[in-house]
């Protein structure tokens, strides 16, 4: 069996006297699309959080590509290959797109960093945006914006937080058309999102938390035909 | 009009140095949110180590203008990485008490090793240039021209560079900027040295103008306090225009009111300024 490009071990994380991962675990494919599931308040953004380092774990490990990253500080792990987007999202207001982009790319030259930028802009197709605030965008183009600074990181690994929340179906069914564009890359998405549709039609695999566990893995159709599954979102 | 020109330009040369000291400043709250009251200490050391190579070790002064920030920025870094850094993250009456103390330390390392006295650099940029018919000491202008060049470099850094973007993005979001690959701590260590640099250049630059003593600091912090809630905590463009407009205040109210109720005059703009925009006039985040 080829060993994972992500891997997360009894996952445990408190906060006060809230459990809100109670020995998740989950693995990640090189090269797949993973989605996750569960209902408001199961630890998915916490899940995020702790791989991304932004959130320390009480107890369990993350592995990528077998080594462990889970003590590393957060920018440690985003140069190893890890990076994220945000349910809310999350700019750098007072500067411009291209400047949110750019003050990224610190393992560039400043030319570089521009060219990389710009060829961001251009495949989400928001190059006249270049020069905007950040603070002045519609929340459709900040999560344009945000998937556009995690691709300057060239990443091996993108965790999306709800990608498609909040968004019209057009600029949805456009965000499908990217990400598919970027596994055919060679990139690795792990995504959680509620809009069900998508994510059983875009993801090779599925895992369902629910109160910090994982409930379930495996391929799409199996998910959309499991009991607990239908319960909670059907 | 001769007399009131003379004061708008001096007023003007007097702000340059202001701005240099509350970019530092402003740079640290920003990055930091770290309110540093020993940031006057920095500008003396800057004063006296000035007279110590020109006077004592008969230096030239543009030696001075080289060493002294250089030494001030590793100062800077070894503070923030020994004891700053331990408080950036803890409730800001930490940070306030710390710099304070920190101040306190350096003011009496002065007085022991230099006494209580003024120590003035005779010779020393002594001329004057006429200006529009105004006669402009050469040491303000001096001040002025590298105070304001250097304040405008670093603005241009923040803006243009990939550093003082990475700069600007930790100031408005650590957290977004440490996933993204940023060393949130690298970025505030290089931060309090640029800082300290600064405020120790507008030491040497104000050692030719003032006769430096171990306490000189919190005279020029205080007012240095000002042009920053003036500008805008947080905001790079505001340090430098509030600096311009408190130096034209002060040398106008020193004019109309005399030297010592001319200065009340700098702090009745302030109030003005937080009862009508508690922000300042350029609001907060590390603006470039």
């Amino acid at each position: 069996m080829t060993q994972p490009l992500l891997h997360v071990e009894d996952a445990v994380k408190r906060f006060g006297g809230r459990t809100a991962l109670d020995g998740a675990h989950c693995s990640v494919a090189t090269g797949s699309i993973t989605g996750m599931i569960g209902p408001n308040g199961s630890g998915k953004s916490t899940l995020f959080n702790c791989i991304a380092g932004a959130e320390a774990l009480d107890s369990g490990a993350v592995y990528l590509r077998g080594a462990r990253i889970d003590r590393l500080a957060p920018h440690a792990i985003c140069e190893r290959g890890v990076a994220r987007t945000f349910q809310l999202t999350r700019l750098f207001r007072d500067m411009t797109v291209l400047e949110n982009l750019v003050a990224v790319a610190h393992t560039f030259s400043d030319r570089q960093a521009v060219e990389r930028a710009i060829h961001a802009m251009e495949l989400l197709e928001i190059p006249e945006l270049m020069h905007r605030p950040a603070g002045d965008l519609s929340y459709g183009q900040r999560k344009l914006v945000e998937i556009g600074r995690t691709l300057m990181l060239e990443p091996k690994l993108m965790l999306l937080d709800e990608p498609f929340a909040g968004i019209n179906p057009r600029l949805q069914n456009r965000i499908v058309g990217y990400l598919q564009k970027l596994r055919g890359e060679g990139m690795t998405l792990f995504i959680i999102d509620h809009e069900m549709r998508i994510i059983l039609d875009v993801c090779d695999s599925v895992w369902v938390l629910a109160e910090g566990r994982i409930v379930m893995n495996g391929p799409p159709q199996a998910v959309r035909s499991d009991p607990r599954v239908i319960e909670a979102y059907f | 009009m001769k007399t009131l020109l003379e004061l708008l330009l001096n007023g003007i040369l007097l702000g340059g140095v202001y701005a240099l000291m509350a970019c530092g400043l402003n740079l640290i709250f920003g990055v930091m949110r770290v309110i540093n009251f020993a940031h006057g200490e920095f500008l003396t050391i800057g004063a006296l180590a000035t007279y110590s190579l020109c006077v004592t070790f008969k230096l030239p002064f543009w030696m001075a203008l080289l060493v002294v920030p250089a030494v001030m920025a590793v100062l800077g870094y070894a503070m923030q990485v020994t004891l700053i850094a331990r408080v950036i993250n803890a409730p800001m009456i930490m940070s306030l008490l710390l710099t304070y103390a920190l101040s306190t330390v350096l003011v009496n390392i002065g007085l022991y090793i230099y006494g209580g006295g003024f120590k003035g650099i005779p010779g020393l940029l002594t001329g004057s240039v006429q200006v529009m018919g105004v006669g402009l000491s050469e040491a303000r202008l001096v001040a002025f021209g590298v105070a304001l060049g250097v304040s405008l470099a670093v603005f241009a850094f923040l803006k243009k560079s990939l550093f003082g973007k990475a700069i600007r993005a930790v100031s408005q979001e650590p957290e977004i900027a440490s996933i993204s690959g940023i060393s949130v701590e690298r970025v505030r260590n290089a931060t309090f040295a640029l800082g300290a640099a600064m405020a120790g250049l507008a030491g040497v630059l104000i050692a030719p103008i003032y006769a430096a003593d171990p306490q000189m600091g919190s005279r020029f912090l205080i007012k240095v306090f000002a042009v920053v809630v003036i500008g805008g905590m947080g905001s790079y463009g505001g340090a430098i225009a509030g600096a311009l407009l408190l130096g034209v205040v002060e040398v106008l109210g020193g004019y109309a009111f005399g030297q010592m109720a001319g200065s009340a005059v700098v702090y009745l703009v302030m109030i003005a300024v937080l009862l009508v925009r508690p922000r300042g006039l350029f609001g907060v985040g590390v603006r470039a």
